[in-house]
């Protein structure tokens, strides 16, 4: 289990975790992107981006 | 030279189709050459009542991912040449770069256990989306979809804002200027000012969430008017209680919906996103996700198919439809690369999600 750094809350850690994978918080459904493997870091996620054209 | 494993051979693809206009409406001659391609290449392919060109590849049991680009483009020459690594032509990104990344792909991923389906699909360029239509009504819907697009080879687009297009016209008796009563013309410009105050202060075409309004045309004079308004739209946007504000606002003449289709946006956590995600990992670049303000056909095939999808593909859309319309041929490779191995992870991705 991993740390929400958003709200403190317990995220299941990746079965396989690769540092750029996104996994949600379930509980306050921030997106989180793992950083670090060892140990397991994650940080919020970057927001999705906007973008013109198609 | 059909060996879809040689990178020379995914570039020679790419010339060959941009060496072959195809426009709106004139993609015949493409859709031919590319089935022929794709047959080389070991696809049972053919072209079906729209005009689309569709290859499946049967590799045992396992999911149906359909790949599906389109092959028109916009009117236009940009001269096939290659310059520094790059790739010009008419469609290079818009969108015959994604389409050929997707066939190469397609062919590459040998280890995909399952369907693969790849659609050249007619007509994304034009109102209808009449090629991407056709699929949606006549073929099953797939466990899996990635709409061919140019999101740049380490981007994934999870969204795109939908379309309202209005068409609104009137006649009004000849009168007098000075008259009292409202001209025809005024009462078009009175159409685009309702539709304005219904939208609110906070219209935007650069942002997600937000309806975005275009008046693209006004003509007219005291006794007829037409007038034709855009508003790209977000996701959840009421377009019938927009039509409705409209008609309230002005009853007299005629509003017509041209084109409507709704937004569409997937999570982060959808299977194809993770499958992209994770084979832009492995090419060792860091992921984008991205949700655009244009219309796609991922809108078309989301207002019914609800299936894990996002869209991908190489190229700068910012060059979509330019006159310097080129990709750059190391960008191209990387997404057949990408494209490859989010296949072969597709079953996998799918299977821990559900």
């Amino acid at each position: 289990m991993i740390t929400c750094p958003e709200c403190e809350g317990r995220v299941a850690a990746p079965e396989e975790p690769r540092v750029h994978e996104i996994v949600e918080c379930a509980e306050c459904r921030s997106e989180l992107e793992v950083v670090g493997l060892d140990p397991l870091l994650v940080a919020l996620a970057p927001e999705v981006e906007e973008d013109w054209g198609e | 030279m059909n060996d879809p494993a040689d990178d020379g051979y995914a570039v020679a693809l790419l010339k060959s189709m941009l060496d072959t206009p195809s426009p709106s409406y004139q993609e015949g001659e493409l859709a031919a050459d590319l089935m022929v391609q794709m047959r080389a290449m070991g696809y049972t392919a053919h072209l079906d009542k729209a005009g689309n060109v569709v290859g499946v590849l049967d590799r045992g049991r396992g999911p149906t991912v359909m790949m599906l680009g389109h092959i028109d483009t916009v009117p236009g020459s940009v001269p096939v040449r290659f310059e520094e690594g790059r790739l010009y032509g008419r469609g290079a990104v818009d969108a015959k770069g994604p389409m050929a990344a997707m066939v190469c792909a397609g062919a590459r991923a040998t280890g995909f256990c399952g369907r693969v389906v790849v659609v050249g699909a007619v007509e994304e360029e034009t109102p209808g989306s009449r090629g991407a239509v056709h699929i949606r009504k006549n073929h099953p819907p797939p466990d899996a979809l990635i709409v061919g697009e140019p999101s740049g080879w380490s981007a994934v687009v999870l969204g795109y804002k939908g379309k309202l297009d209005l068409h609104y016209r009137v006649e009004r008796p000849a009168t007098h200027p000075s008259s009292p009563w409202p001209k025809a013309v005024e009462l078009a410009a009175e159409v685009w000012r309702a539709l304005l105050t219904h939208l609110g202060p906070d219209t935007s075409h650069t942002r997600f969430d937000r309806p975005g309004v275009t008046l693209v045309s006004l003509m007219g004079d005291l006794t007829r008017a037409s007038a034709e308004f855009s508003v790209r739209t977000p996701p959840g946007f009421d377009g019938d209680a927009c039509l409705d504000a409209l008609r309230r606002a002005t009853p007299e003449g005629e509003l017509l919906v041209r084109n409507a289709v709704a937004a569409c946006r997937v999570g982060r956590s959808d299977p194809v996103v993770r499958a992209l995600s994770a084979a832009i990992r492995d090419q060792g670049a860091r992921p984008t996700a991205k949700v655009k303000t244009a219309t796609s056909d991922m809108n078309t095939l989301a207002e019914e198919w609800r299936i894990p999808m996002a869209t991908y593909g190489p190229g700068d859309s910012t060059l979509c439809h330019h006159d310097d319309e080129h990709i750059e041929l190391a960008d191209y490779l990387a997404a057949v690369r990408v494209l490859t191995g989010a296949l072969t992870a597709l079953p996998a991705a799918e299977s821990t999600a559900s």
